[in-house]
């Protein structure tokens, strides 16, 4: 099995190789936290740019921040409900702003012409170690919901319809932020993998198309988990009636 | 990792990406279906259909997705080699 | 395919023990709480802000709708009090006119009246002096015949 023969300079396939930095006794990914922290000021910038004035005939950065505001705000609504989810809704909104800026940063930003040692940078959700950051502390916060709202009558849920259903909700537990941080994680790599050889193969023109339907399923993932992390928190703070 | 090993491994990625399509193409199919047949029913409900059906799709598409992980996890992270 | 292989091979083998694509470390926690500072971060500068600027403008047009229906209400009212006002004032101008057209009608027909009595008094009055006249004339002309009458026979009679 020997390498192509024909190797570009522009276009070869890394995968699984990270930036390795010591801190302590632990290794981090160097990469993902460098384009994280990317994803995390350009946030930032827009936001703080967006607020500094705010006035009551928006204009500019602050249409723009409204509108997303109205947008998460709808879907946090009609989610976790009318009752709850003001509580929630800067959790829901930021974990769809993170991951939306973090899938369209890393298929916009030309990475490539940043040289790391080792690795390259890419979307931040293309690490298993994001995606499973960000569906754990979604189960977190679900728990939370439900037990700070109900206490221990949370656990009523587990029975709710039938005591049959213990074992399956369970198991749902540990599957929600399996397939939360699996779905992101794969959608994202299976994007940026589908890009990059297609790029291998023809470096010119033909990946545009693929990188269209890449930034669409990018925005949808976002949407998706947003959606699914309060609908996980409706869930938890429903109130049955009795 | 010794021939045998990765040829197996090669092998079953492609199967677990190619059947685990199957499945959720037609169920995308069928839920497309349901959304056009609806939007042709109801055009002024067009806007909350299309809300469901991405998100559905985009379930569907999950189920895919696992199938390629696991092909991703025989080419990239072999437990066996 | 196989040149990834390959390159997965060689990043297992080749640099460090660790790698790969599912390869969990220290990344995790430290990536969760960078989300959960963003979190309150993002709170306090936008979801907080925006909100209250978004609540703020909902509470302000809800009040100056409410404002601009009451000053509706209160240009209707007005308008149907003048309307109300205007026919009341058509109405009169119009018993104004009619008053007015009676009056001249009434004046016209008293002055008539006058007139025509008027008329028909001097009329009578001369006709009642051609009458006497006539009658004083007839009169004089009655003795002038029975003078001229008494002077024929006065004439004949001695003659024979």
């Amino acid at each position: 099995m020997a390498p192509l023969p024909f190797a570009l300079p522009f276009a070869a396939l890394e995968v699984g190789q990270h930036l390795y930095w010591q801190l302590g006794h632990y290794k981090i990914h160097g990469q993902v936290f460098l384009s994280s922290w990317v994803v995390i000021g350009a946030l930032l910038a827009v936001v703080v740019i967006g607020t500094r004035r705010m006035e009551r005939d928006p204009s500019g950065v602050q249409n723009l921040l409204e509108f997303l505001w109205d947008y998460l705000r709808d879907i946090a609504r009609e989610y976790i409900g009318e009752k709850a989810y003001r509580d929630w809704l800067p959790f829901i909104g930021t974990l769809f702003l993170f991951i939306f800026v973090s899938n369209w940063g890393g298929a916009l930003i030309p990475w490539k012409l940043v040289h790391l040692p080792s690795g390259e940078l890419g979307a931040p959700t293309a690490d298993i170690n994001t995606t499973i950051a960000l569906a754990l502390l979604v189960s977190l916060a679900y728990f939370y919901a439900g037990l700070s709202r109900k206490g221990f009558r949370y656990f009523e849920y587990y029975v709710e319809p039938t005591p049959i259903m213990l074992p399956f909700k369970i198991v749902e537990d540990f599957t929600k932020p399996l397939s939360l941080s699996f779905r992101l994680f794969g959608n994202i790599l299976a994007d940026e993998l589908v890009v990059a050889v297609l790029a291998f193969l023809v470096p010119l023109v033909v990946p545009l198309p693929v990188m269209f339907l890449g930034l669409f399923t990018s925005a949808i993932q976002a949407l998706i988990f947003a959606t699914l992390a309060a609908y996980y928190i409706g869930e938890a703070v429903h109130e049955e009636h009795h | 990792m010794d021939s045998l090993t990765s040829a197996a491994s090669v092998v079953a990625a492609g199967l677990a990406v190619g059947l685990g399509s199957i499945g959720p193409g037609i169920g995308q199919g069928s839920a497309s279906q349901g959304a056009v047949e609806g939007i042709a029913r109801q055009p002024e409900a067009e806007g909350k259909i299309r809300g469901t059906l991405l998100l559905s799709l985009a379930f569907m598409e999950s189920l895919t997705i696992y199938g390629l992980v696991v092909a991703l996890v025989l080419l990239f992270a072999n437990p066996f080699s | 395919m196989t040149s990834w292989l390959l390159l997965a091979e060689a990043g297992a083998t080749a640099g460090s023990p660790e790698g790969g694509l599912f390869d969990l470390d220290a990344t995790l926690p430290l990536m969760a709480l960078q989300v959960v500072l963003l979190t309150f971060i993002l709170n306090s500068l936008f979801f907080r802000p925006v909100g209250k600027a978004v609540e703020d403008r909902e509470g302000y047009i809800t009040t100056s709708r409410t404002q601009a229906k009451e000053q509706l209400a209160q240009a209707e009212r007005l308008e149907a009090d003048l309307r109300e006002q205007l026919r009341g004032a058509r109405l009169e101008a119009q018993k104004v006119i009619q008053d007015a057209e009676q009056d001249s009608d009434r004046l016209y027909r008293e002055a008539m009246a006058v007139a025509q009595a008027d008329a028909i008094a001097s009329r009578e009055n001369a006709r009642s002096k051609i009458d006497a006249q006539r009658a004083e004339a007839l009169g004089a002309l009655k003795a002038d015949a029975d003078r001229l009458a008494d002077l024929i026979v006065a004439r004949l009679l001695p003659a024979s």
